[in-house]
């Protein structure tokens, strides 16, 4: 009996511990929870003001006269975009007659990469 | 003697046991009566706990606190840019019954508010109220200097106001609040309720880019024609959403009191005799009812006498003119002929089917009801023809010209975005009751497209995008009626049209309040002079803004199949 007695004294002593150690707790949790909710506030605050200085900074009026005070670029006229659909097709291969010049370099790089190989496998050996 | 004894104390048992139950009943009454009364007050803290942490839970998990959801929503373009936003700031209010020294408070506020006046800020600080404000949202730097002034019974309170980044771009649209939040023009009226109680930004149809483009195209022919004033509007021709719409003079939304005349917006509020581009309605109607063919002809060779005005043309070929001609060298001679054709009450008629007769459909309350005829007869049937006896806000006629050129489909126009889940919904709408034929609207753009390419409009002819479109220069009446002596008249100058001709996607109006003739103009201040090219140069900028392809397949894909135009030069079948 007095050992039950005993236990449960101690019990309650360690329920009371843990109670005031959770509710200690609790008070932190809030005080960080409220001062996060708070910073996220000011920021959510902050955004919203920025978007709108962000906004009045680029005011169509203001890039154009910077666009103008500072780039080169002009608008692009309708003449200038080409649809790829619109191209027209080519429809026969070119056949263009090689000039003899030509035909003689073409002669002279077919055979060049044989002579180069029978010389590498000179060296080797 | 001993039996009445007993019989004494057997009653007086008898009464104490009685009481003694009684005593014991009262209890349990008042046991039972504390323990409803404490299960009432149980049952109300668990309906409590119930609302608040059961029925009221949504709030907390939206995460937004208390402070921004007081907060007036955004209003963005399109593409989420943002027209108006709501900033915190705060306002200088005083306690006079607090102040210790009126007379160094008022000297001191003085020196930061210059614009009080000493008298009035210290008869102001001395009164008997407990409440007066000093400054409306105090920038950041005067709320650091009232604070370091440390007067007592000065105070800052947290404010709103509302902000607009583009000033006075889209001022007639936007609208304005008051000081205290509360829309009162444009979209800040329109949708006050929405803005002020719902979450979520509102988004607009309105494309911030093309609305700058045509802002400052329109301001800098307002200063070349030496105009009073001008507005102009682009709206999609499927879903009726309006792009842009510019009115000059316009105001800064950020100081609204300054310019309260210009709040005018003549795109919506604004009714005008419309001039040549009724013309346009005028032939549909005709083609539609079957009254005319393109090879009709019409004699416009001897002017027309309307009551006390005779009706002449400006520049047009005195002979027979086939329908086509007629549209193309905008002949009021051979409108009025066309609409004897159908006669009066067919003209009305169409003009109900094309919207003009009822105040025009826009979610912004700043809407002009149309002047109309007051006796539909020959007279006002003839002068309805080539646009004078009626007039009706631009909106009108851009929204029964989008009619006439989208197959006949007209679409009710909209400052509110749609969005491409909804675009199929809203197109499929307005497909119930065409006013008129695919046919004739194939036909009139064609027309509208020749005006372009070789009429009035030339000068707005932007190669690669099929513009078609009819200019207007119409004769502003006077105050006292009439329209005045020649010399003195003023002219409203317009060009409605759209492109591209074959498959139209945006159509447009541009207006210009009395232009004047000026150097290139060779004399003139007509419309093919002075709007069209502004008109041009408006497409030429917008078009690629607005994602449409430029094409130099030209008249190609207009693809007029089955339809046999007649040519400049030669005149029709005789059909008089």
């Amino acid at each position: 009996m007095k050992r039950s007695r005993f236990l449960l004294i101690i019990l309650a002593f360690c329920a009371g511990f843990g109670l005031f150690r959770v509710k200690y707790q609790v008070v932190a949790l809030e005080k960080n929870h409220k001062q996060v909710t708070k910073s996220i506030a000011d920021a959510k605050e902050s955004i919203h003001i920025l978007k709108a200085e962000l906004t009045h900074l680029n005011d169509p009026a203001r890039l154009q006269k910077l666009a103008v005070a500072y780039l080169d670029f002009k608008a692009l006229k309708p003449s200038q975009i080409v649809i790829i659909d619109e191209l027209p097709k080519q429809k026969t291969e070119v056949k263009v007659s090689k000039d003899p010049i030509e035909a003689l370099m073409d002669a002279v790089n077919a055979v060049k990469p044989s002579t180069t190989k029978s010389k590498r496998d000179h060296h080797a050996a | 003697m001993q039996p009445s004894i007993r019989n004494v104390w057997y009653r007086l048992s008898s009464w104490r046991f009685s009481q003694h139950q009684q005593l014991l009943h009262s209890a349990r009454q008042r046991i039972l009566g504390s323990a409803i009364i404490s299960c009432i007050a149980f049952l109300a803290i668990i309906a409590r706990l119930v609302d608040v942490m059961v029925i009221r839970i949504p709030d907390c998990n939206t995460g937004c606190n208390q402070r921004e959801c007081q907060l007036r929503q955004n209003v963005v373009d399109r593409n989420g840019v943002i027209l108006a936003t709501q900033l915190i700031t705060a306002s200088v209010y005083a306690n006079p019954k607090v102040i210790i020294d009126a007379k160094e408070a008022a000297t001191k506020l003085c020196k930061l508010f210059p614009h009080w006046n000493y008298d009035a800020l210290l008869k102001k600080l001395q009164s008997n109220q407990g409440f007066v404000w000093i400054e409306r949202h105090a920038s950041p730097k005067i709320q650091e200097a009232v604070h370091s002034l440390g007067i007592p019974g000065i105070y800052l309170q947290q404010d709103q106001k509302r902000a607009y980044p583009h000033g006075s771009l889209a001022s007639h649209v936007i609208g304005r609040c008051d000081i205290d939040g509360r829309g009162v023009s444009g979209v800040e009226r329109a949708f006050d309720t929405t803005l002020r109680t719902q979450e979520g930004e509102l988004k607009l149809s309105l494309d911030i880019r093309v609305q700058h483009a045509i802002h400052n195209e329109l301001v800098a022919a307002v200063k070349k024609f030496k105009a009073n004033a001008a507005n102009a509007m682009v709206m999609d021709v499927e879903t009726g959403e309006v792009i842009a719409m510019v009115s000059l003079p316009d105001y800064d939304l950020n100081r609204p009191m300054k310019n309260l005349k210009s709040e005018f917006n003549r795109n919506t509020l604004g009714v005008y005799e419309q001039g040549s581009t009724f013309k346009i309605l005028n032939v549909a109607i005709a083609l539609e009812s079957g009254v005319a063919t393109l090879n009709s002809i019409f004699d416009n060779r001897n002017p027309v006498q309307i009551g006390r005005f005779k009706i002449t043309d400006f520049r047009v070929p005195c002979r027979e003119l086939t329908l086509v001609e007629a549209l193309l060298y905008s002949s009021n001679i051979a409108a009025i002929k066309i609409a004897q054709r159908f006669g009066p009450q067919v003209q009305k008629h169409f003009m109900e089917k094309f919207g003009i007769l009822n105040s025009p459909t826009l979610e912004i309350s700043e809407l002009g009801n149309p002047l109309l005829p007051r006796d539909w007869r020959e007279t006002a049937m003839m002068s309805v023809s080539f646009g004078y006896g009626i007039a009706v806000t631009p909106l009108h006629t851009l929204a029964a010209i989008a009619g006439i050129v989208n197959n006949g489909y007209r679409p009710i126009p909209t400052l509110k975005f749609v969005t491409s889940a909804n675009r199929q919904h809203r197109i499929n709408s307005f497909l119930k009751d065409p006013c008129v034929s695919a046919q004739t609207s194939k036909i009139i753009r064609h027309i509208m497209r020749m005006i372009v390419s070789e009429g009035t409009a030339r000068k707005a002819n932007i190669e690669g995008y099929q513009v078609f479109a009819k200019t207007g220069t119409a004769y502003q009446s006077g105050k006292k009626g009439g329209y005045g002596a020649e010399s003195d008249r003023s002219r409203t100058t317009s060009f409605i049209g759209g492109f591209p001709a074959n498959r139209p996607q945006y159509v447009m109006i541009v207006m210009l309040d009395d232009p004047k003739a000026v150097e290139g103009t060779y004399g003139f201040a007509t419309a093919g002079w002075n709007v069209a090219p502004v008109a041009g140069q408006i497409i030429e900028r917008i078009a690629p803004l607005l994602g449409v392809k430029a094409s130099l397949k030209e008249e190609q894909s207009l693809n007029m199949d089955g339809l046999m135009l007649t040519s400049l030069n030669n005149a029709g079948d005789g059909d008089h």
